[in-house]
């Protein structure tokens, strides 16, 4: 019995890692029924293709690092997930900072969440070590505050700008 | 007594669901070194090796000879020091002694001027004949070896005196200085001897630092001669041996049978754990508990003998799937590591014979890099070129990336 990343290169059964391209291959896929939650492909640094299944909001949807000015394209989703990739605890978050100066930053691996309410959208602290700032406000931890265009928002020492024009 | 060093198994998972066919399973043996139960330090037999060839000439040389004056500083009286140097001759600067004159040590070294070509294995055949004076189970023997370039039609020759050496209990520590030293050549000869791979001396001023390490490094050993061994039950076959620290060496393939796996680690140094990972094919299990593998460690306390030290890798199959959280993250953060280390070097190998890069690192592995290491696959990737310091530094990093623990 094998296991096959998402690349198709085959490995025996229990394998963690692939052999080929080093995917990380998730306990559940290795099971003949299909569990709920096979690991999403971590995202690029570039930016991430939407899928627009059903957009939350018609409006595009932007979070671009001060530092390095790359562009995360986010619309289309409406819960957002901001902090490091982490394999071993399995948090893969749809805005993965680790190569935009997360780890020297301070940003924890679940830092922050965006969603939005109507055409309203709100960040919430998900308890992270450093704190989310928008425009300089400190957050209290697991308490949505309200964002919009143009916006600074700081996890730890890294900025993003968030846009929806 | 034994006790100086433990030996400890982690499986991959405990608990595995017996699903009717082969499964890999991870085995993580480490030998953890007792300080308390380790005595005093073992006194030194070093020789350096030294390539003093025309392109040493000027910042190399002037670094080298302050970082080598440094290093008998620090030495105690008791060890003994020999100094070789080599160009396409050699000759020895100071016979092997006891490191006691300290003035005069490094007046002698004060005299090396740059010379001509580059013949290394002269300088290793006479570094090791000085180190053989005063070779004894009760000296840590080995021999500093740093060159800034390619050797001369004598490589195979080098590789012969390193296996020479790692017989004789002498292990062999490389240092490349500049881009053009070949990487490969360094890291069999230090591999070969139960040294260590080559360190890059990226700039004359690292030559201080780099060889206080080494000092450190042989001053710090605890046991030698250590040696592992799984052995594995029926229905086991080993598919890979890692070491993982203190640094990654992917193990000879020749070192695994289909009974059992053995890996030389050479001294074992004090504070210093060493830990191989191994990815062991199973054949089908019923439900039930099985020991798979059973590791054993021997090693020598100098004047003391062979102790030795064991460990089982047990694991339960049971009919119910296993959550995925059961999986040990500290096996898996090595598992990550070692795979990340290995499709590195196979990149930058086929970059070296090729000089291109076909292979696609997953998204996964580039990012437990380092930036510097990033940017340089990203251009590869793109089918650019990279130059061959990057090439010496991306190898470095990729070995050391255990040292750098996440949480």
């Amino acid at each position: 019995m094998t296991v096959r990343c998402s690349q198709g290169h085959e490995n025996p059964d229990g394998s963690m890692f692939c052999d080929e391209c080093g995917e990380r291959l998730d306990q559940g896929a290795q099971m003949s029924a299909p569990v709920a939650a096979p690991v999403a492909p971590p995202p690029a640094p570039a930016p991430i293709p939407a899928a627009p299944v059903a957009p939350a909001v018609a409006t595009p949807l932007k979070l671009v690092v001060e530092a390095d000015k790359a562009v995360f394209d986010l619309s289309g989703k409406s819960e957002i997930t901001i902090g490091r990739e982490d394999a071993v605890s399995n948090i893969y978050p749809d805005v993965d900072l680790t190569s935009h100066g997360g780890e020297e930053g301070g940003v924890s691996r679940l830092h922050a969440k965006i969603y939005n309410q109507g055409a309203q959208y709100m960040i919430e602290d998900q308890n992270s070590t450093n704190f989310t700032f928008v425009n300089k406000q400190k957050l209290a931890p697991k308490t949505p505050a309200p964002i919009k265009d143009g916006d600074e928002i700081r996890l730890g020492r890294v900025a993003l700008q968030f846009k929806t024009s | 007594m034994a006790g100086e060093v433990s030996l400890i198994c982690q499986m991959g998972r405990e608990r595995m669901q017996a699903t009717g066919g082969a499964q890999m399973v991870y085995v993580l043996v480490e030998a953890r070194p007792n300080d308390a139960a380790i005595q005093t330090r073992m006194p030194l037999n070093l020789a350096l090796v030294l390539d003093h060839s025309g392109s040493m000439k000027g910042a190399k040389l002037q670094a080298v000879k302050d970082a080598v004056k440094l290093v008998i500083d620090h030495m105690d009286p008791q060890d003994i020091i020999s100094v070789v140097i080599f160009d396409d001759n050699v000759r020895v600067i100071v016979p092997a002694q006891l490191a006691a004159d300290k003035y005069s040590l490094k007046a002698q070294v004060d005299g090396i001027r740059d010379g001509g070509g580059t013949a290394m294995s002269l300088g290793m055949n006479v570094g090791l004949t000085e180190l053989r004076k005063y070779a004894a189970p009760t000296l840590v023997s080995r021999m500093v070896l740093l060159t800034d370039g390619v050797t001369y039609g004598d490589a195979d020759r080098c590789r012969r005196i390193a296996d020479d050496a790692g017989a004789s209990g002498v292990g062999i520590y490389p240092l490349g200085i500049g881009a053009d030293w070949d990487e490969d050549l360094l890291d069999n000869i230090g591999q070969r001897s139960s040294g260590m791979p080559a360190e890059f001396i990226r700039r004359p001023d690292d030559a201080l630092n780099l060889f206080s390490a080494q000092l450190q490094s042989a001053a710090a050993v605890a046991v030698r001669n250590t040696q592992m061994t799984l052995r594995l039950a029926a229905g086991v076959t080993p598919k890979r041996a890692v070491k993982v620290l203190p640094i990654i060496a992917e193990t000879a393939q020749n070192t695994l049978s289909d009974r059992e796996a053995t890996l030389n680690l050479g001294d074992v140094e004090r504070a210093t754990p060493q830990a191989v990972l191994f990815e062991l094919l199973v054949e089908p299990k019923p439900v039930g508990t099985f020991r798979l593998a059973q590791a054993e460690l021997s090693y020598e306390v100098p004047g003391r003998g062979v102790e030795k030290a064991r460990a089982d890798a047990v694991v339960t199959f049971t009919n119910d799937p296993v959550p995925p959280e059961e999986t040990n993250p500290v096996v898996m953060n090595y598992a990550e590591k070692s795979n990340a280390h290995r499709l590195v070097t196979k990149v930058l190998d086929e970059y070296k014979k090729t000089g291109k890069a076909t292979t696609v690192l997953h998204p996964n592995v580039t990012r437990i890099l380092d930036p510097e290491t990033q940017r340089a696959l990203d251009q590869l990737a793109a089918g650019g070129a990279i130059s061959q310091e990057d090439v010496k530094s991306i190898g470095n990093k990729t070995r050391k990336l255990t040292q750098r623990f996440d949480q």
